[in-house]
């Protein structure tokens, strides 16, 4: 026996479908977090996880952050009417990276594009109450569009996918961004070279 | 008489031991040849549970496929030290609930002090939050319920970094 959809309940399901089912994947992805190193150590009951040599995190859609040593909290509840504790949904309590960090955003640009901001320093603390990610230790900002550096610290607030510093800044911008202008190549009423 | 939810962990490993003679005991005979005596003593469907002293709760139960006794360099048996092919390790919260399962192809195990360890490859996983571990050479304590890795380690967290920022009209 053969079961036979309607084709005009499959036309109206079919654009509904391809429309929830990449939001839905990529939902999934994002419902991820990926930690890799070479070594660690994990105090798999509290919770506490040590990582160093080549460390990758990465938030899929969001974040890759690279370091040499990463310190990662996951929560731990204490059970009720028991000593010991219990796991919290995974939720990451805070984020400590050290070590020639860099840090790579990932930002939705225009038409579908994806524009990627490079951000080094020495340490990038997370803290999940504010949902932000500190960078220190000479911090910078690396975009196609020039250099911000000189800051004591920045700040990038995942939530609103914002960028903010501390402290004084310098913006270098690459020579060729004033190519065009006539910024420095103005007419002058001086006598032309013979 | 203790209840058996309060045996203490070194009536287990005497159990564990009985069940290893059991084993040899039974062990095929006829025209196969004969087994070494690491070989005799191996146990297929190998397992055991170690509990808390204190309130009897399993803390650990190791379980595998198959495990022979590590025999010392002079040809005896090392008390406690187990070879075991693969590996079934899970842990318990103190409210006896499941949380972390470690898997090994192969590893060896020492119930005394409740460690096991590997060069090889294992997994590990926790249904509850769904973390999951892997990598290439682990240690595990048993008593910190501390997991060392020691090459090519990649964890996998089922969480996000921040909440979706609502869709603006």
């Amino acid at each position: 026996m053969t079961c036979r959809v309607p084709s005009a309940l499959v036309c109206m399901l079919l654009p509904l479908w391809m429309t929830l089912a990449p939001d839905r994947a990529l939902a999934q992805q994002q419902d991820r977090i990926l930690l890799s190193a070479t070594n660690c150590v994990l105090e798999l009951e509290k919770g506490v996880y040590h990582l160093w040599d080549h460390v990758v995190v990465e938030a899929p859609g969001t974040l890759r952050i690279t370091c040499d040593d990463l310190r990662a909290a996951l929560p731990q509840d204490k059970a009720p009417g028991a000593s010991g504790a219990v796991p919290t949904g995974g939720k990451l309590q805070s984020l400590v990276a050290s070590g020639s960090v860099v840090i790579e955003l990932y930002q939705p640009g225009a038409n579908g594009s994806t524009n990627v901001v490079r951000a080094f320093g020495r340490q990038a603390e997370y803290g999940s109450r504010e949902e932000i990610l500190i960078l220190t230790g000479e911090p910078r900002i690396e975009t196609a569009s020039g250099t911000m550096i000189g800051t004591d610290a920045l700040v990038y607030d995942l939530k609103s996918r914002t960028m903010r510093n501390r402290g004084p800044y310098r913006i270098e911008l690459p020579a060729d961004i004033l190519k065009g202008s006539t910024l420095f190549n103005r007419g002058t009423n001086a006598p032309k070279p013979r | 008489m203790p209840s058996p939810r309060h045996r203490s962990w070194p009536t287990a490993l005497a159990g564990l031991l009985a069940l290893g003679a059991l084993a040899q005991g039974t062990a095929p005979s006829g025209s196969a040849p004969v087994p070494d005596r690491a070989t005799a003593a191996t146990i297929r469907q190998w397992g055991i549970s170690l509990r808390d002293n204190v309130t009897g709760r399993v803390q650990l139960r190791f379980s595998s496929t198959e495990a022979s006794p590590v025999t010392s360099g002079k040809g005896g048996l090392v008390p406690a030290l187990w070879d075991v092919t693969g590996l079934r390790l899970e842990s318990f919260r103190s409210d006896e609930r499941s949380d972390f399962i470690i898997e090994s192809p192969s590893c060896r195990v020492d119930v005394t002090t409740r460690d096991a360890g590997s060069a090889g490859i294992f997994s590990a996983r926790r249904e509850a939050d769904g973390v999951s571990i892997k990598g290439r050479g682990f240690q595990f304590d048993g008593t910190e319920k501390r997991l060392t890795v020691s090459n090519s380690v990649q964890i996998e967290l089922r969480t996000r970094l921040f909440q979706s920022k609502p869709a603006s009209p």
